[in-house]
């Protein structure tokens, strides 16, 4: 062994431990933005549900106190997306959360903004989906 | 010794570019993921389009498969009446739409009257992903029959109540 190989030898393993580090430490620091972006985005996605929820159930509670009046008190659709949008922004019925919800298109936009690095998500709902509206013909 | 330190060498990087290879991949997937769940949303959309057009003017479908919805092509003999509540000229905004940009089409319709319950299933574009979806449905007397006295039970229909999301599909259509 000379001086020389011991030398090339010595100079290879520092060079490729060093690149090696590096790569090293990029990926372990990408694994790592990836895993706190999975736990976001699965707390987005919770937020998205969460404001779903709510509207099922304040829909559910119109609907019922609809239906159990008589037939002139089932509205149009226009006026039942407003009422829902009226009692779902209620404080009292608010558990909080970013979701936000429009009037859009003859029906609900429901909103979660784009937070740390995920996309603002949108779901579109129709109130006669829910059952707020639709025609009652008369026998 | 340079051999030896050749290899250690490459081991060292084959081992770092490894993870470099999973690091990437897991980005990969949640783009994947992300623009799996816009797809999910926009066929909700869709499917609260066609469950709300229903409600609103054909009720009377809610109990029958899509195959039975046009008053023209159905086999007399098979059902007594046509469904009352839908002409063939109305029939072509119920399979189709839009949201947004994106053009919907319904691939089919199936119903359970005894459960309640249908089962719709909506595909964005041609050849585009689906998704089915399960409707329910209560049934209501019409307005002015609700009359708890009757001796005999009087004819109900149904309400739409809730949509329900079941998941992406792959649709033969």
């Amino acid at each position: 062994m000379t001086l020389v190989e011991v030398l090339v030898s010595a100079s290879v393993f520092a060079i490729s431990s060093s690149a090696s580090l590096q790569l090293w430490a990029a990926g372990s620091s990408w694994s790592q933005r990836a895993e706190q972006q999975r736990a976001q985005q699965g707390q987005h996605e919770a937020a998205l549900l969460a404001a779903e929820g709510e509207l099922h159930v304040q829909a559910e509670l119109l609907r019922s106190a609809w239906l159990a009046g008589p037939p002139a008190a089932v509205p149009t659709c226009a006026a039942a997306a407003a009422a829902l949008l009226d009692q779902w922004s209620a404080p009292a019925a608010r558990a909080g959360g970013p979701a936000q919800l429009a009037a859009r298109d003859g029906g609900l936009l429901l909103t979660v903004p784009a937070a740390a690095g995920n996309p603002s998500r949108q779901r579109w709902f129709h109130p006669a989906a829910f059952g707020l509206c639709g025609e009652r013909p008369q026998p | 010794m340079l051999p030896l330190s050749l290899a250690v060498s490459f081991l060292l990087l084959l081992s770092s570019l490894s993870l470099q290879a999973l690091a990437l991949q897991g980005r990969s997937l949640q783009g994947v993921q992300q623009r799996r769940r816009h797809l999910e949303d926009q066929l909700l959309a869709a499917a609260q389009q066609l469950a709300g057009t229903l409600q609103q003017r054909h009720r009377c479908l809610l109990p029958l498969a899509d195959d039975a919805w046009d008053p023209e092509s159905r086999d007399p003999a098979a059902v007594a009446a046509p469904p009352p509540c839908v002409s063939a000229v109305e029939l072509p905004a119920l399979r189709q739409g839009q949201v947004g940009d994106q053009p919907w089409t319904l691939v089919r319709y199936t119903a359970d009257p005894e459960q309640q319950r249908g089962e719709l299933q909506v595909r964005l574009a041609a050849g585009g992903p689906a998704a089915a979806f399960a409707l329910h449905w209560e049934l209501h007397a019409p307005a002015g029959e609700a009359d708890p006295t009757a001796a005999e039970p009087v004819a109900t229909e149904p309400w739409l109540v809730r949509v329900q999301p079941l998941g992406l599909r792959g649709v033969r259509s």
